[in-house]
């Protein structure tokens, strides 16, 4: 049996970490209204580019296009996205074992971009290839962020640094559902789309105003764009979601344990009156 | 009572329209583009500049971003980066960013940035474009 005093420190220090965890829980839930926003705003047109990259290739029997065709798979790039911070659940965890182990299953050389804090020193820690340039991407996504990301990503694959780019990012399926993902964005492949259902199946070759090249020049970098910036918001509600869980239980459980301690309090407390009684009552039946 | 067709206008940000259209006429690489019901599937570059809608036998205008079309059997959708109709245009805002470009464009850095300058030029000039017409009807 515990002390009274030292019952009373663990609940004082309990309810310190409880003010922290309900902070962070409200902190969170308030951030993930705002990350649902930009997500119920930027849903749509995350699924229409896709379905229409899709509708795209379908349609046209052959593409000879820089960012279709194929180059062997030895120098693999990936975008993994995950947050700055724990105290988020698995969030981290899964995302970044989805990430790791698909990558450990490449053969040949890895360069991964790194979004997060967390992903960086994951990574570092493993020994990987890491480059840093979009770590500040995680906090607040916004377009120019992913402008800047697509361009660069673009850049390096025109300019032959890569074989393929994957990207890893956690897809938000519902308010209660998130799970990660890996998707090849270059070259771009059939097999990227299969999650994507088209809404409307026709067979005819698609016209393309003015020439194929210049469309598909102009087309892939806008999904690119289109499907990273969908990617970071996407993420970054998914650990909104992850921390307000992952804080809303960590309260509940400060609750309980302050509630047990209290009543151990009440109980030493109380063993303590007793005895204290039984003393006085000893000394008064000496006296007699 | 011409024939309507459904479209689409989508920005990463919003949904910016939807509903059956009469026509709709939008800039491409080589000049305006004019899409009515029936049209064959096709998937065309959207330029800088002015966004057409007929709709109920009246023409809306709305200031358009780089992006592109898709053109199919049951819809039309035009995804671009940012699409606003003229009451959404801050006039100040797209001088600023004229002149910004402009000075820009002076200063002759690279020709990465010299695109980037143009783009951005003509972006301010078709939101100031469309702001303009939308007064002085």
């Amino acid at each position: 049996m515990y002390s009274t005093v030292e019952i009373k420190r663990r609940i004082r220090t309990i309810r310190q970490t409880r003010q922290i965890t309900k902070a962070m829980y409200l902190i969170a839930s308030s951030k993930l209204s705002r990350a649902m926003e930009k997500y119920r705003a930027n849903h749509v047109y995350f699924e229409k580019i896709r379905s229409t990259v899709k509708d795209i290739i379908v349609h046209s029997p052959e593409i000879d296009h820089p960012f279709f065709v194929p180059r062997g798979n030895e120098r693999a790039s990936y975008l993994v996205i995950a947050g700055n911070k724990g105290l988020c659940g698995a969030y981290n965890h899964n995302v970044l074992q989805t990430a790791l182990s698909h990558i450990q299953q490449h053969r040949g050389s890895v360069n991964i971009f790194v979004v997060g804090q967390v992903a960086r020193d994951f990574f570092k820690r493993k020994g990987y290839n890491v480059n840093d340039d979009f770590l500040y991407a995680a906090e607040n996504p916004n377009f120019h962020y992913s402008r800047d990301m697509a361009e660069q990503l673009i850049d390096a694959y025109s300019q032959n640094e890569m074989d393929e780019l994957y990207i890893v990012y956690t897809h938000m399926e519902s308010t209660v559902k998130q799970t990660p993902k890996v998707i090849k964005l270059l070259p771009v492949e059939l097999s990227a789309f299969r999650d994507v259902s088209l809404d409307v199946e026709y067979r005819a070759d698609i016209l393309y105003h003015p020439s194929p090249k210049a469309v598909l020049d102009l087309l892939i970098p806008k999904y690119l764009l289109g499907f990273i910036y969908g990617a970071l918001i996407q993420s970054f509600a998914s650990e909104q979601q992850a921390r307000m869980m992952a804080m809303d239980t960590a309260t509940k459980n400060a609750d309980d344990m302050i509630a047990e301690l209290q009543i151990k309090y009440n109980q030493a407390r109380q063993a303590v009156i007793t005895n204290e009684i039984s003393e006085i009552m000893g000394g008064v039946a000496a006296l007699e | 009572m011409a024939s309507e067709f459904y479209l689409e206008v989508i920005t990463p940000e919003r949904t910016f329209f939807r509903g059956n259209v009469e026509m709709v006429i939008v800039n491409s690489s080589d000049g305006e583009l004019g899409i009515i019901k029936g049209h064959v599937p096709m998937v065309a570059l959207v330029a800088i500049g002015t966004l057409k809608i007929k709709q109920n036998g009246k023409w809306r205008e709305a200031a358009i971003n780089e992006g592109f079309m898709e053109v199919r059997p049951d819809k039309t959708i035009i995804l671009s980066h940012s699409v606003e109709w003229p009451e959404e245009i801050d006039v100040k805002r797209a001088q600023a960013a004229l002149e910004r470009a402009q000075e820009r464009a002076r200063q002759r850095r690279s020709m990465k940035e010299y695109y980037q300058s143009k783009a951005a030029m003509a972006r301010a000039m078709a939101r100031l474009k469309v702001k303009k017409r939308y007064n002085i009807d």
